[in-house]
Parts: structure tokens; C-alpha cells; sequence
């Protein structure tokens, strides 16, 4: 009875310091914070938020190993801890640790998504801001190898028209034209390798009828149109229960996911990282 | 609040077909909640030949919400108030969803003009002439396209440059051409009266 209540007493004094640490993290006294989630987890280390509060205080303080090990704890007591993996992708993004980060970051949505869209606009926002600037690493680096090979086949191209028209002669006319020809087509063979990276348009079809963006969590309603469930979602609640397109009745159980698209959405942003950027 | 990358997307997007559509939207200033739009008149109905201006407001519900339209050029018809440019058209009400678009929204409006609605109107006395005197209507509807709908289609710098030749500050005229929707003669009147 005893030890029970001294257990009992034991978590309630974690509690009140878990509080205080919470204040001074309001208060943006991040080394305080840490001090009282510290106490915490000493008392009742098996709790994922006091490692989870703790990884946001180092994270404030660009302290990302800390933010790692202490979400790789909290992790380890829960592994469906939303924060721990929120945390720890943003910590390894720093760390330009890009991929680890974005997989972090994709976990820390789907556990989102099933607590009912908890946090899922700003880890979303995080992962396209991360794939952004990955595809736009790789796009500047496909552009200087581009370039680089078009310097050295224009200069071996020359090359060998000098060598050409120095050999026949008589026929200069018809080693220039074929130079010609031959430099035109290079240029068309390069522009096409390098507009795979040109931004352009994102279909129609992969995007949403209300928010106009490319669809991230799609459902497909029984008129056959497809949503993005969240926007929906406000439509049945702030605008009225029924479809915004036939304007039949429609209910929240309704909303079926559309897996199709949003395969064909994963499938566009793989070969067209730009489509990340946020509006 | 707003849905901003939605509206960015649809001034984009409604732009870029104006030339086809008649249809364009433009920001008033860097808010991205006031807009406004402009409309070509149907062919074959007295506002033929007019350009209209709309007055275009996005409360931050939108596209939850309607968007609140105005006719900023006057318009002698039986839904549109010739007073105000208050609008009566259903979709900009209790039947506004937010699979419509401001573009569809100036599209319905152009439908309108071509087809009045004279059983609901927003302007009784124009209603009242469309339904007893239909020749009388037209006649009026089309002086005031000629008056109002063509004149606002002259480039607003001429009309700043007009205006200031009369010796009114540049700014004032600019508020007073903002004011009435760019009509250089209700400006010149709003100048003179103080």
C-alpha cells in the first residue's frame, strides 16, 4: 500500500515538474525547461511526452543530437509517438540527413491522419519544404552536368569539323552544313534532357475542386469526384451537408479514400519534385 | 482565414483564357481580398459592346462563402440595382458552393445580362419597365451601355491625366476614378462636388 502510494506520489511530482517545464518553454526559458522535463524523466522515465517536450527545448536550442536521442527514447517506449517522429525528421532535415528526415516526417503524417488531421498542415508543409529543396539540389545539379556536357561535346564537335574541313577539300561547304546540323541537334537533344526539370502545370486530375492544389489525402465521393478530405470535410460543416458539385445530400461517412489518385499524385511528385513548392 | 493559394490560382487561371472568355480579374491593391473583375457584354443584348467592372470582395470564409460582388459600372437591368450595382443571382447566396470559382461566379454574371430574370428582381422599376415596356427597356439598357460601359473602357492613366489637366490633385482623382469604378464623367462630378 504503501509503495503503490509512493508510486502514486512519484508521478504526480513528475506531472507538476512536466507543468513547470511547460511554462518556461512558454516563457522561451528553454534551459529551464529542459531542467524540469530532466527531473521528470528521472522520476518516471517511461512517459514518451517528458522525452518528447524535452527534444522540442533542444530543438529551440539547435541542440539536434539531444532532439534525436531524446525522440529515439521516446520512441523506443512508443513507436507511435506522433511527436517523437515529428521532431526527430525535423532534427535530421538539419542534420542534412534529407531522406531519414522526409521518412520521419511521412510516419509523424499517417499518425496524424489517423488521429484526425492532428498536426498533418504543419508536418505536411515541413515535408514539402524538405522534398522542395531536395528536388531543387538535384534540379541545379542535373543543370551544370547538362552544361558541362554540352560545353565538351560543342568543343570536340569544332574540333573535329577543323580536322574535317582542313582534309577536304573542295567540300568545306558540306562539312559546314553537317557541323551545323550536328551542333542544332545537340542543342534539341539537350534542351529536351533538361526540361524534365522545368516546372510546368500540375494536371488537373491530380488536383482538388475546392483548394485547387495538388490532392495530399484524396476521397472520392459517390458523384465520383474527388476531394481533399480535409477541405470537405469544412465544406460538410461550414457549408452544408451535400455535394458541393450535384449538391445531393452527403454525410462524413461517405468519404472514401481514393487510393488511385493519390498513387498517381505520388507518382507525379517523384518525377516532378518543383510541384512541391507552397503556394 | 483566406485561402490564399487558391485565389492565386485562380487569378492565374482565369487570366490566362481573357481573350477568349472576356472574362478577367484583377487585385485592386497587394490584399488579395479585393479584387475586382471585368465582364464583356453578351453579344446580341443591349450591354453589347460594354465592359463592366465588378467590384469583388473575399470575406476570410472563402470559398466557404460566396464571394460578395457588386457591379461598379452601371448597368440598367432587372437583377442588377441601377442605384448601387447590388447583384440578385442565386449562386452568390444560398446557392454558392465552393466547387464554384470566382471565374464562374463573372461567367454567371455574363449569363444574366443575357438573360434577365425579371420574376426576381433586384431593381423593381427596371423590372417593371422590362415586363410592360420591353422596347423602352432595351432602349434605356443600351444609352446606358453607351454612357457607362464604354466610356470605362478608355485606359484609366488617359483619364488620370484628364482629370489633373482640370487642376484636381493627382491623388483625389485617383480615389474618385476608384470610387465609382473608373467612370471618368461620375468622377469629374464627385471632384466638383468636393
Amino acid at each position: 500500500m504503501s509503495y503503490r502510494g509512493s508510486a502514486a506520489a512519484t508521478k504526480r511530482q513528475a506531472e507538476i515538474l512536466k507543468q513547470t517545464g511547460n511554462l518556461c518553454f512558454t516563457k522561451e526559458r528553454f534551459g529551464a525547461a529542459i531542467d524540469a522535463y530532466t527531473e521528470a524523466i528521472t522520476l518516471c522515465p517511461n512517459v514518451p511526452i517528458y522525452w518528447t517536450n524535452r527534444a522540442l527545448c533542444h530543438l529551440k536550442r539547435n541542440d539536434y543530437t539531444k532532439v534525436e536521442n531524446d525522440c529515439t527514447k521516446a520512441l523506443q517506449l512508443d513507436s507511435n509517438t506522433l511527436k517523437a517522429h515529428y521532431l526527430l525528421g525535423l532534427a535530421l532535415l538539419q542534420r542534412q540527413q534529407h531522406s531519414l528526415g522526409i521518412k520521419e516526417l511521412e510516419k509523424a503524417l499517417e499518425l496524424g491522419r489517423i488521429a484526425k488531421g492532428y498536426m498533418v498542415e504543419v508536418i505536411w508543409q515541413e515535408i514539402a519544404k524538405a522534398k522542395y529543396a531536395q528536388w531543387e539540389h538535384g534540379a541545379t545539379n542535373r543543370t551544370c552536368r547538362l552544361q558541362s556536357l554540352k560545353d565538351v561535346c560543342e568543343k570536340a564537335l569544332k574540333e573535329k569539323y577543323l580536322r574535317d574541313a582542313s582534309e577536304a577539300e573542295g567540300f568545306v561547304d558540306e562539312t559546314e552544313k553537317v557541323h551545323l546540323e550536328q551542333l542544332e541537334y545537340l542543342k534539341e537533344v539537350l534542351n529536351k534532357a533538361a526540361e524534365a526539370d522545368m516546372p510546368t502545370e500540375v494536371p488537373d486530375h491530380l488536383c482538388c475542386g475546392i483548394t485547387l492544389d495538388i490532392l495530399r489525402d484524396p476521397v472520392i465521393i459517390p458523384s465520383g469526384a474527388t476531394y481533399e478530405r480535409a477541405v470537405l470535410l469544412e465544406h460538410l460543416e461550414k457549408v452544408g451537408k451535400w455535394d458541393p458539385i450535384t449538391r445531393t445530400p452527403l454525410s462524413e461517412h461517405q468519404l472514401v479514400p481514393n487510393f488511385a489518385i493519390k498513387e498517381a499524385v505520388q507518382a507525379f511528385l517523384k518525377d516532378n519534385g518543383w510541384a512541391y513548392k507552397l503556394g | 482565414m483566406l485561402d490564399l493559394s487558391r485565389v492565386q490560382k485562380e487569378l492565374m487561371d482565369c487570366n490566362r483564357d481573357k481573350d477568349i472568355s472576356g472574362i478577367s480579374v484583377e487585385l485592386r491593391g497587394d490584399d488579395l481580398s479585393r479584387l475586382f473583375g471585368t465582364i464583356s457584354g453578351p453579344i446580341a443584348t443591349p450591354y453589347e459592346g460594354g465592359t463592366f467592372r465588378i467590384d469583388i470582395h473575399l470575406t476570410d470564409e472563402y470559398p466557404f462563402e460566396p464571394p460578395k460582388m457588386q457591379f461598379m459600372t452601371k448597368v440598367w437591368h432587372p437583377n442588377i440595382s441601377s442605384q448601387n450595382g447590388a447583384i440578385c443571382l442565386d449562386i452568390l447566396k444560398d446557392q454558392w458552393s465552393p466547387a464554384l470559382t470566382i471565374k464562374t461566379a463573372l461567367l454567371s454574371l455574363q449569363a444574366l445580362l443575357s438573360a434577365p430574370e425579371p420574376d426576381d428582381p433586384q431593381d423593381a422599376v427596371v423590372a417593371q419597365q422590362y415586363l410592360r415596356d420591353y422596347p423602352t427597356f432595351v432602349g434605356t439598357a443600351r444609352y446606358w451601355t453607351e454612357t457607362f460601359a464604354k466610356r470605362a473602357s478608355v485606359g484609366i492613366e488617359e483619364k488620370v491625366q484628364k482629370l489633373v489637366e482640370m487642376g484636381f490633385p493627382e491623388d483625389l482623382v485617383r480615389k474618385s476614378l476608384d470610387k465609382v469604378g473608373g467612370d471618368e464623367n461620375m468622377a469629374l462630378e464627385k471632384l466638383c462636388s468636393g
